[in-house]
């Protein structure tokens, strides 16, 4: 072979001019390429799998850590780095101990977590619940002001491309598109409607199949010890200190409310996990993260989300009129995100909330019942 | 703009389609020239115009040592150009290197020297294109070509941009007369071309861009690891290393070929080499010819009269074939070793010289001590330092059985089966059987072929390892 090869690239051979193919020869040729192309990947789709799968940067580690806790949570926060460094699952636990809802909750907030990643974690959670003693509920918990879907940044990256199947697609194309120019957001756009045809050729779903990124065993270690349950603890450095006094110098004395209504995506999200369910009882919870810039302006949602299957309470804490005392300077880790001491008092509220809604409304008590 | 890149295959299908639409040779050529400048551009505008002045300076030094009939004055240019690509070899990759192994020594000498604030980025491909050049007017010098009298023609040489920036280094003697007539192609080539290009495309992106981060994890911290993993890992590095080079050399050919131009073939199965000499005459075979014909027969290569000066222009040009690779020591010592190596395979040959009909065993050991030997030779040439490289050749050996974090088993499998697979496909002639399907069913079988291809990416573009040389 080697030999034969060499006389292809030999150039003392003289190229021979030969009558090429034709045209209609040319054209079926492409058409065959495209056929082989599309049934190659269709046969690889099918191997691989639904293919949804998180992909490295504290995604898969999340999924690692609830299969190593043998799935015995009955309940569960959902969302980005809002809820991973603003959610303490050990006092939300311990403030509804005694009640009734009383519930073993872990968190998977993923940093820049987008919508779509919160569905798939959730679905994993899900797929895996075990119902807990009769007569306990068993939370769904889903951060409302998560970003809808990724930067263009992400367009071929496994983090998006493993996980935009068509239903994802629907849900992504269902938030409303960030503010920005007309360019950015049909960028936008075009972008995610790559980042699927990515998934539906598998670009890269086979290899981080053969090869899976190793654990991140230090984050998992960090996120677990001392019975933290997924909450990520950051140490303030001197940019983040700066950044919250920054956004408490700039604050108005008398922040203005914004109305936010709840998206077309966030109804899908609900009712596509209800659907995986079947027929399961759970309790879902729409939680709207606090922020700094809510000192300036700070959004203000309906109470409750209408779905086919009842109404789902949305608890607020990004409302500084009503809860001032979770906009304190010492309780932040930098303009976006609490610290461990504001993750406690925020996880206080947030049950403290859900408590009083439970008063009202009736509350899914009987999971898996 | 990365071969793997799909930015390029755009480029490529513009090129493509606009230098097939153009019917005479000029116009194709001035089409190159543009396209190989906008590729290198592409990386930093500046380091295209430095090409372009140093193409130019040497097709000037070409014209006048052919023209000239003094001895002195042709000598006086070919100095020129040998001063003048080196010095831009040596500025650009050596600077730092010799500036630190200068405070290193001087800090041995009790002498304090401060680091020079000057930073110094490395233009890609530096030390192919310059190899290039000076191999243009040595051979004009040596009167083995004609300089070229258009400008044009020389700067598309110099600058052909399948393969300026990680080779095949090409001889003038072998591309110049190509560009003379107007360049066909025939089905087959071009089918050749497209395989080859796959193949390429696969070896770099689904073999070795998959197992670079495993290999990363042992070679940045081998302390953690066993024994057995850092055997894997350093015959994953083999693997990752070949794969790497040797897809950029095929894409590069097979880029060549869709143009029409035919470029010698880089690789011919090194790891299947029986010996070292065997080695240097099957890996990156476009370098080895080039040290080979103006380094070691410029010393005098075998001629010397004794085989101690045999020996020491062997360990000179393999020690200058260690340096072209990276300015670190660790490079070197890499050069140093494959120099011993055949010095002593030379000693060895007069002791026990080849039997007219091999013996299978004599070659399988061959075989067997030859891999081995370049294995650990490579863990100089990924080693970040002269202690890492220690510390992994003594796991290799067994002389240390290392810490208790441990590589997949399957990893370890990989590279042999890898093996197993070249030798499968030389032997079963899998390439000719592919290019030889009819156009319908190459069609299909290269549309499915690349299905698998795209699965098989890896997790984020990386680039090709000798695009640091």
């Amino acid at each position: 072979m080697v030999q034969q090869e060499k006389s292809v690239y030999d150039p003392s051979v003289v190229p021979v001019k030969c009558a090429g193919p034709s045209r209609s020869a040319i054209s079926l040729a492409l058409l065959l390429f495209f056929a082989g192309f599309i049934v190659s990947a269709g046969v690889l789709h099918l191997l691989i799998g639904s293919g949804l799968s998180l992909y490295g940067a504290e995604r898969s580690e999340k999924l690692a850590m609830l299969q190593r806790s043998n799935y015995t949570f009955s309940s569960a926060i959902f969302g980005s780095s809002h809820v991973h460094q603003g959610f303490d699952p050990r006092v939300f636990d311990s403030a509804l101990t005694g009640s009734p809802l009383a519930v073993r909750t872990v968190n998977l907030g993923l940093n820049g977590g987008a919508q779509v990643e919160q569905r798939l974690v959730a679905l994993d959670f899900l797929a895996h619940l075990k119902p807990p003693p009769a007569g306990q509920p068993c939370l769904i918990m889903l951060e409302v002001t998560a970003p809808p879907r990724f930067s263009t940044l992400y367009t071929w990256h496994p983090r998006q491309v493993n996980i935009l199947d068509w239903q994802s697609v629907q849900l992504a194309s269902h938030f409303a598109l960030e503010p920005g120019t007309r360019l950015h957001r049909l960028n936008l756009r075009v972008s995610l409607y790559e980042s699927a045809i990515s998934h539906f050729i598998n670009m890269g779903m086979l290899s981080s199949r053969i090869f899976p990124p190793p654990y991140d065993e230090a984050e998992i270690v960090k996120e677990t010890a001392d019975d933290r349950r997924g909450m990520l603890t950051e140490l303030p450095n001197e940019m983040t200190r700066a950044d919250v006094k920054r956004s408490f110098a700039v604050r108005l004395p008398i922040p203005k409310p914004r109305d936010e209504k709840m998206q077309r995506g966030d109804s899908m999200l609900i009712e596509d996990l209800h659907r995986a369910l079947n027929g399961g009882r759970v309790q879902y919870l729409w939680v709207a993260m606090p922020g700094l810039d809510d000192l300036k302006e700070y959004p203000v949602y309906p109470a409750s989300q209408k779905t086919s299957f009842g109404e789902v309470p949305i608890l607020n804490l990004a409302r500084p009129d009503l809860y001032p005392q979770l906009y304190d300077p010492s309780l932040w880790f930098d303009n976006q995100h609490l610290n461990e001491q504001g993750a406690k008092l925020a996880s206080q509220v947030l049950a403290a909330l859900f408590l009083a809604w439970s008063d009202e409304h009736s509350v899914q008590q009987n999971c898996g019942g | 703009m990365l071969f793997i890149e799909f930015r390029f295959f755009i480029f490529l299908a513009v090129v493509l389609t606009a230098y097939w639409s153009l019917r005479s040779n000029n116009a194709r050529k001035w089409l190159i020239l543009a396209a190989s400048y906008f590729f290198y551009g592409s990386w930093d505008w500046r380091f295209a115009v430095m090409l372009g002045v140093l193409s130019a300076a040497d097709w000037y030094f070409a014209l006048r040592i052919e023209r000239s009939e003094s001895a002195s004055t042709r000598k006086a240019f070919v100095y020129s150009s040998v001063a003048m690509n080196l010095s831009v070899l040596a500025f650009f990759k050596y600077f730092h290197f010799f500036v630190n192994s200068a405070i290193a020594l001087a800090g041995q000498l009790q002498i304090h020297l401060d680091q020079p604030t000057l930073k110094i980025i490395l233009p890609i491909g530096v030390s192919f294109f310059t190899f290039q050049s000076l191999s243009y007017t040595i051979d004009v010098y040596r009167r083995e070509i004609h300089a070229s009298s258009n400008l044009r023609d020389y700067l598309m040489f110099a600058s052909f941009f399948p393969q300026l920036v990680a080779g095949p280094i090409v001889r003038p003697k072998y591309f110049l007369p190509q560009m003379v007539s107007k360049r066909t192609v025939s089905l087959s080539e071009v089918k050749a071309s497209l395989y080859l290009f796959l193949l390429g495309f696969l070896k770099k992106t689904a073999i070795a861009d998959n197992i670079s981060p495993y290999v990363d994890r042992v070679f940045n911290t081998p302390t953690h690891y066993s024994a057995l993993a850092c055997i894997t890992a350093t015959w994953l590095y083999a693997t990752q290393i070949f794969c790497d080079f040797s897809g950029y050399s095929d894409m590069a050919i097979a880029v060549a070929g869709l143009l029409g131009f035919k470029l010698a073939l880089n690789f011919d199965a090194p790891y299947l080499a029986v010996s070292i000499q065997d080695f240097w005459r099957r890996w990156h075979i476009s370098l080895s010819t080039w040290i080979r014909d103006y380094i070691y027969f410029s010393l005098g290569g075998s001629r010397m009269g004794s085989r101690w000066g045999t020996y020491r222009n062997l360990m000179i040009t393999m020690l200058a074939g260690g340096l072209w690779h990276g300015a670190a020591w660790t490079f070197v010592a890499w050069g140093g070793l494959h120099g011993a190596a055949q010095v002593s395979h030379q000693e060895f040959l007069r002791v026990l010289p080849v039997e007219e009909h091999h013996n299978p065993w004599r070659r399988f050991l061959g075989w067997f001590l030859t891999l081995n030997a370049v294995c650990l030779f490579w863990i100089l040439f990924r080693a970040s330092s002269f202690s890492v490289a220690w510390l992994l050749i003594r796991r290799y050996l067994f002389l240390d059985l290392g810490g208790s974090e441990r590589l997949p088993m399957w990893l370890l499998v990989l590279p042999i089966a890898l093996l197993a697979g070249q030798i499968l496909m030389r032997r079963t002639r899998i390439g000719i059987r592919i290019v030889s399907l009819p156009l319908g069913a190459f069609a299909t079988v290269y549309g499915a072929v690349w299905a698998i291809a795209m699965a098989m990416l890896p997790l984020g573009y990386r680039p090709f390892i000798y695009f640091q040389f």
